[in-house]
C-alpha cells in the first residue's frame, strides 16, 4: 500500500534555556493512521505536539503538511491549514456555555453581515450535535460545572466539528471513567472517518491497542521508536516502551538495610484518589514512589505532608501517631516536602535567593527577637557553597537562577529545616543532568547522615537507580513492593499499568 | 551562662573530641545557636579553631605542613575530608579493597579504622598504619622499594606482589585531569600501578580535589573511563559534571550540606 505522509518531522530541534529539549526529532505521519506517542512526563511528547500545531517555533529543523513547509506558523495558521491541538488543559471558558465553548470558533450567524451570535440555533446544533455523538450533557450549562473529564468529552466534541484534518489530543483519557472512555472512543471512531491523521497521546496501554495503528516512543526529549502496532499484543507493546535500556548509572549510595521505621502509614484513604495505602519507610532508606499520571502519587505526598487531609487511616511518625491538619502540623513531626511544581509550591518570585532558602528557618537566627543577619549570611553562603549553587551571590532574585539551580535552593531551604523525612516529588524534572547529579548526591547526604527519603517520580530509570525499595501506584492502590535488584523497568510498567 | 564561661567549656570539648557541632553545643549549654557561632567566630579569630559547615575543627598548629595559607588549606582539608566521608559510605561490612597512595585515601583509612570486618590492600605506608588503627581490619601491606617522598612501595616487586590478590574495589588518586578528562600522573611507577591495581579490582573508584580538573601531569594515564566511578566536590563546575556523565561514569560529589535531623 503505498501512503501518503501528511505530516513530515524533519530534524526539529529545541531547547529553552538551559531546561529540557528536543533534540533531532523524525518523524512522518501517514494518510489514515491513529498515531500513538507515548513517554514519561517531560520526554517532550506535548511540546512536539505544540510544535505542530503552532504554539511554539523550533529552533532548527523543518515540519512539512502536505510536503510544504509550514515553520513558524501562528496558532492561528495551524488552525486555519486544518490542524486541531485539543490541550491536556483545556483552554475553556468558564463563564460561558458548554455550546457556546464548542461554537465560538466556528460560530453561528444570524446575518451574514453582521455575525452576531444566533445563541437559539447555536443551541439547537449543539443539542443535534450532542445526540449524533451521544454525549449526555446539558449545552446551556456553564463551561465552569463540568470536570476535566466532561470537558475533555466536550472538546472532543469542538474537533469533531472542526473538520480539521489533523487532531491531536494529548492524554484526552486521563481522568475518565470507563463509561465517558467509551463515549470517547465513538466520537473518536466518527472524527476518524472524517479526519486523514489522528495524533494521540496516551498512558493507558489498553487505549492504545485498541485504537492505535502507529506507536511513536519518545524519551528525554529523543524519539526512540517508531512502530506498527496493528496486530501487537501488550507484551509487545511494553517491550517496546522499555525497549530501550538507560545506560547511565546512578550514583547511589545504600546503606545496610535498618528495621527502624521512622513513619508507618497504614490503610490510607483520601477522596476516591487513595485507597487503602500501607506502607513503611525505614530510616536511612530511599523509598521509591512510582506510577502513571493520576495514579495518586501526588496525593500522597499531599496526604504526608497535610496539604490535603486522608480520610482515613493512620500515620506514624517514629512510633508516635500523628494528624496533619495543616503543613505545620508535618513540619513539626519531621517531614518536609520539595513539591512537584517548584513554580507555584516552592518559589516566591519576588524575593531573593537568601530570603527564599531561610524563609521556613528564621526561628534558627533569632538572637533576643532580634533576626542576626550577619550569620544568616553566613549559613545561606555555607549551603551554597555544599550544594553548588551559581551564581553565588544570595542578593540576586531568584528568577535569575536556571531551573537546575533553584531546585538546588529548595533543597538547601529544607535541609536547613534539618528534618527527619523528606519527601521529594518529581524533583529532577525539566532540570539540567549537573543539577541532578547533585540532587541524587544530595539525597545520598540525607540517607548518611540518617534521615529517610521517599522519592516520588515518573523517571523509572531514576526510580531504579536511586531507591532501595519501590512501590507501585495504580488507580490509588499499592499494587507492588520491589527492592532495587529485582526492579527491571519492563516489571515496573506492567505493574504500573495493572491489568 | 557567661560568655567567658562559655568560651571555657566549648574549649574544653574541643580539645576533648577535636570537633564540635553547632546544635550538640547550643542544646548542651542551652543557648541559642547564633550565640554558639558568634563564640565559634570568636574563637577562630583567636586562632584556636576552624569553621565548619554546622560547626567547627580544632586548629592543629603541630601541623606545620603548609605552605598554603591557612584559610585555603583548612578549606581544602575540609574539602577532601568530605570526599573521604563519601569514600566510606560507599565500603561495605567485609569488603576487600584495595587504597593506593594519596592525601585523601589516608584521610578515608584514617576513617576506615573505626570499621570492622575489613580487608585493605594498600602499598602506601601512612594509609596502612592509618587504617590498622583500630585494629578491627585486616590490614595487608604490599612489598616492594622505598619510595622515601610518597612514604610508600613502588618498583616491580609490588606490581608482582599485587598481581596476586583480587579485591571488591580499588581507590586511586591522580595528579591531573585534562579537559577532555583524560587521567595522568608524575610517574611512571605511578602509572603502571593505578593501571595494575585497577585491572585487578572489580570496581576502581576515583577520589579528586576538584582543583585538579584542568590540569596535566607528566605520565599520560588515559581516558577516565578507565574508572567505574568518581567521588569529587560539588563545586566542580556543570561543565565537567555533565561531561562525566557523557562518558558514563558514575559521579559522586561530596554533599555535605544536610547537617543531621534536629
Amino acid at each position: 500500500m503505498n501512503k501518503k505522509a501528511i505530516l513530515e518531522i524533519k530534524g526539529v530541534n529545541k531547547s529553552f534555556k538551559d531546561e529540557f529539549a528536543l533534540s533531532d526529532i523524525n518523524l512522518k505521519i501517514y494518510s489514515g493512521d491513529v498515531h500513538v506517542i507515548m513517554g514519561e512526563n517531560g520526554s517532550g511528547k506535548s511540546l512536539l505536539m505544540k510544535i505542530i500545531s503552532g504554539f511554539f517555533t523550533v529552533d532548527s529543523g523543518e515540519i512539512l503538511y502536505n510536503g510544504a513547509v509550514i515553520n513558524h506558523p501562528t496558532v492561528n495558521k495551524a488552525i486555519k491549514s486544518g490542524i486541531y491541538y485539543q490541550h491536556q488543559d483545556l483552554p475553556v471558558f468558564e463563564n460561558l456555555s458548554a455550546a457556546e465553548n464548542i461554537y465560538f470558533d466556528y460560530r453561528i450567524s444570524t446575518k451574514k453581515m453582521l455575525k452576531t451570535w444566533n445563541a437559539l440555533e447555536n443551541i439547537s446544533e449543539c443539542t443535534k450535535l450532542f445526540k449524533k455523538l451521544n454525549i449526555n450533557l446539558s449545552p446551556i450549562k456553564n463551561m465552569s460545572h463540568y470536570g476535566f473529564a466532561e470537558r475533555q468529552l466536550l472538546f472532543a466534541a469542538k474537533a469533531f466539528i472542526s473538520d480539521a484534518k489533523v487532531i491531536i489530543f494529548d492524554e484526552p483519557t486521563a481522568g475518565m471513567s470507563e463509561v465517558e472512555r467509551n463515549i470517547f472512543f465513538d466520537i473518536l471512531a466518527l472524527i476518524r472517518q472524517k479526519a486523514e491523521v489522528i495524533l494521540y497521546i496516551s498512558h493507558r496501554l489498553d487505549e492504545i491497542t485498541t485504537v492505535g495503528d502507529v506507536l511513536s516512543v519518545m524519551e528525554h526529549g529523543k524519539l526512540i521508536s517508531t512502530n506498527d502496532i496493528r496486530n501487537a499484543n501488550k507484551q509487545d507493546i511494553i517491550r517496546l516502551i522499555t525497549g530501550k535500556q538507560d545506560i547511565h548509572q546512578f550514583p547511589k549510595i545504600s546503606i545496610k538495610p535498618n528495621s527502624e521505621c521512622v513513619l508507618s502509614v497504614k490503610n490510607m484513604t483520601s477522596g476516591s484518589i487513595l485507597k487503602d495505602i500501607s506502607f513503611n519507610l525505614h530510616k536511612q532508606e530511599i523509598l521509591g514512589i512510582t506510577g502513571l499520571m493520576g495514579s495518586g502519587r501526588t496525593r500522597l505526598a499531599n496526604c504526608l505532608f497535610g496539604i490535603k487531609q486522608s480520610d482515613g487511616g493512620t500515620i506514624l511518625v517514629s512510633g508516635k501517631k500523628q494528624r496533619f491538619a495543616h503543613p505545620l502540623d508535618a513540619l513539626l513531626a519531621g517531614i518536609s516536602l520539595i513539591p512537584e511544581d517548584r513554580h507555584t509550591n516552592g518559589i516566591f518570585y519576588p524575593l531573593n535567593m537568601r530570603n527564599n532558602m531561610t524563609l521556613p528557618n528564621l526561628k534558627r537566627f533569632l538572637n533576643n527577637s532580634i533576626l542576626d543577619d550577619n550569620i544568616l549570611r553566613q549559613v545561606v553562603n555555607d549551603y551554597v557553597k555544599k550544594l553548588g549553587i551559581t551564581p553565588d551571590d544570595s542578593d540576586n532574585g531568584i528568577q535569575f537562577f536556571s531551573g537546575g539551580n533553584q531546585q538546588k535552593i529548595l533543597l538547601a531551604r529544607w535541609f536547613m529545616k534539618r528534618s527527619l523525612i523528606y519527601i521529594m516529588d518529581e524533583p529532577t524534572r525539566g532540570i539540567d543532568i549537573a543539577s541532578k547529579i547533585d540532587i541524587y548526591n544530595s539525597m545520598n547526604n540525607l540517607i548518611v547522615k540518617g534521615a529517610s527519603v521517599i522519592l516520588i517520580s515518573s523517571d523509572i530509570d531514576e526510580i531504579i537507580g536511586m531507591c532501595d525499595r519501590i512501590l507501585i501506584l495504580a488507580d490509588g492502590r499499592i499494587t507492588a513492593e520491589l527492592l532495587q535488584k529485582e526492579a527491571t523497568k519492563e516489571k515496573i510498567y506492567s505493574l504500573a499499568i495493572n491489568e | 551562662m557567661f560568655a567567658a564561661e562559655r568560651k571555657r567549656i566549648i574549649i574544653k570539648y574541643l580539645l576533648e573530641n577535636n570537633k564540635a557541632e553547632v546544635v550538640k553545643i547550643s542544646e548542651m549549654l542551652n543557648v541559642s545557636e547564633v550565640t554558639i557561632r558568634r563564640d565559634f567566630e570568636k574563637l577562630e579569630n583567636e586562632g584556636f579553631l576552624i569553621r565548619t559547615h554546622g560547626g567547627a575543627i580544632l586548629h592543629d598548629p603541630s601541623e606545620k605542613t603548609y605552605t598554603k595559607e591557612p584559610a585555603v588549606k583548612a578549606a581544602e582539608d575540609e574539602e577532601n575530608n568530605e570526599i573521604a566521608e563519601t569514600a566510606m559510605a560507599l565500603v561495605k561490612e567485609n569488603d576487600v579493597i584495595m587504597i593506593t597512595s594519596g592525601d585523601i585515601s589516608r584521610l578515608l583509612a584514617k576513617k576506615l579504622s573505626a570499621k570492622n570486618g575489613l580487608t585493605i590492600l594498600t602499598n602506601d605506608l601512612i594509609v596502612a598504619l592509618n587504617a590498622s588503627a583500630g585494629g578491627q581490619n585486616r590490614v595487608i601491606c604490599l612489598g616492594g622499594e622505598i619510595d622515601q617522598d610518597n612514604v610508600s612501595v613502588t618498583g616491580t616487586i609490588t606490581l608482582r606482589n599485587m598481581q596476586k590478590y583480587h579485591v571488591n574495589r580499588v581507590f586511586i588518586e591522580v595528579d591531573g585531569i585534562s579537559e577532555k578528562l583524560e587521567l595522568s600522573v608524575s610517574s611512571q611507577q605511578k602509572a603502571e600501578l593505578i593501571e595494575s591495581a585497577i585491572e585487578s579490582a572489580d570496581h576502581a573508584t576515583l577520589l579528586c580535589h576538584y582543583t585538579l580538573f584542568g590540569t596535566k601531569a607528566f605520565m599520560k594515564l588515559g581516558s577516565v573511563t578507565m574508572v567505574n566511578s568518581f567521588i569529587t566536590n560539588p563545586i566542580l563546575s556543570d561543565k565537567y559534571k555533565a561531561a562525566i556523565y557523557d562518558k558514563n561514569v558514575v559521579l559522586y560529589t561530596s554533599i555535605n550540606a544536610f547537617e543531621g535531623n534536629v
